[in-house]
């Protein structure tokens, strides 16, 4: 069950001719996930230094 | 004694004070799972016979698919609690997971176009599923776009609420398409009735990647939901003693 399933590394790259379409969806998504978790925690630090500041 | 309940459980600073610290638990556990699945799927997971290399964006896809409409089902709930208890994390809820059913529904579309190219030959078809996932992007959207176009935020938590359960009648749509319809899309691969189509060497990560996507999208659910609720009511005294 755990066999690569390639022969070597430009072919798990390239999935014959498939590798385009896998990696650039899976680019993307993971971008897009880790980008929205970045944001989010920047906005929360921004938002405690504010409530902070106010409380000061 | 059910509505007391539900209004005890249900206070925006107790809902904040336990998932801040369930936070970096969920977070750990959904990225290594979602990279477990990952890892096994592209690269372990045998080649599909039809379909090539192509078929491992299943690993993506299909987990990004089941959480656009867990998440819409479960802002459907909360806008139910809304209206019947006046539960007012639950509107909170809604709004902090509707950003989050946005960008999910964005990747299973994306995904699913970019799958198509290879499989279809085509990245777009008006085809039933894909025509009522769109619906549900621009479900999420209609929601963030209509709470914010309200200066009075009770009214329009209320309207928001009203919005959601309207269009919860979207999923049983998108989930039954490809049985009523005859669709290009293809039938599930994983039924609760009819069990796995697919080989355990593929349904393996498959479920590992589901269980992933489900924790990593609930942690980025308790983030934002916490930067909304801080932002909300940030004139209480519960948030100065919090922050």
């Amino acid at each position: 069950m755990f066999n690569f399933s390639f022969t070597d590394f430009h072919d798990f790259l390239t999935m014959d001719g498939h590798g385009i379409y896998v990696w650039t969806v899976y680019l993307v998504a993971f971008t897009l996930i880790a980008v929205s978790f970045l944001i989010v925690r920047h906005k929360l630090n921004v938002l405690k230094r504010k409530l902070e500041n106010a409380k000061e | 004694m059910l509505t007391s309940f539900i209004h005890r459980f249900s206070s925006p600073k107790s809902f904040v004070e336990v998932t801040t610290r369930l936070f970096p638990y969920v977070m750990f556990l959904g990225f290594s799972c979602l990279a477990l699945g990952w890892v096994w799927g592209l690269a372990f997971a045998p080649e599909d016979a039809i379909q090539g290399n192509s078929y491992r964006i299943i690993f993506l896809h299909v987990p990004a698919s089941i959480m656009a409409q867990l998440i819409y089902f479960f802002m459907s709930i909360c806008a139910l609690m809304h209206l019947v208890w006046r539960v007012k994390l639950a509107a909170y809820l809604i709004k902090s997971a509707a950003p989050v059913g946005v960008m999910i529904t964005f990747i299973a579309l994306f995904s699913g176009s970019i799958w198509g190219i290879p499989t279809w030959g085509t990245w777009w078809q008006w085809d039933a599923r894909i025509t009522s996932t769109l619906i549900l992007f621009i479900m999420y959207l209609g929601i963030i776009t209509l709470h914010s176009s309200f200066s009075n935020a009770e009214k329009a938590d209320r309207l928001m609420s009203i919005l959601v359960v309207v269009g919860v009648v979207n999923i049983p749509i998108i989930k039954k398409s490809v049985d009523w319809w005859s669709t290009l899309h293809q039938p599930a691969s994983i039924s609760i009735s009819d069990g796995a189509s697919i080989d355990p060497s593929m349904l393996y990560p498959l479920t590992i990647s589901i269980f992933g996507m489900a924790l990593t999208m609930i942690a980025l659910g308790i983030l934002v939901s916490k930067l909304y609720i801080l932002n909300r009511e940030k004139n209480k005294k519960w948030v100065q003693a919090h922050v």
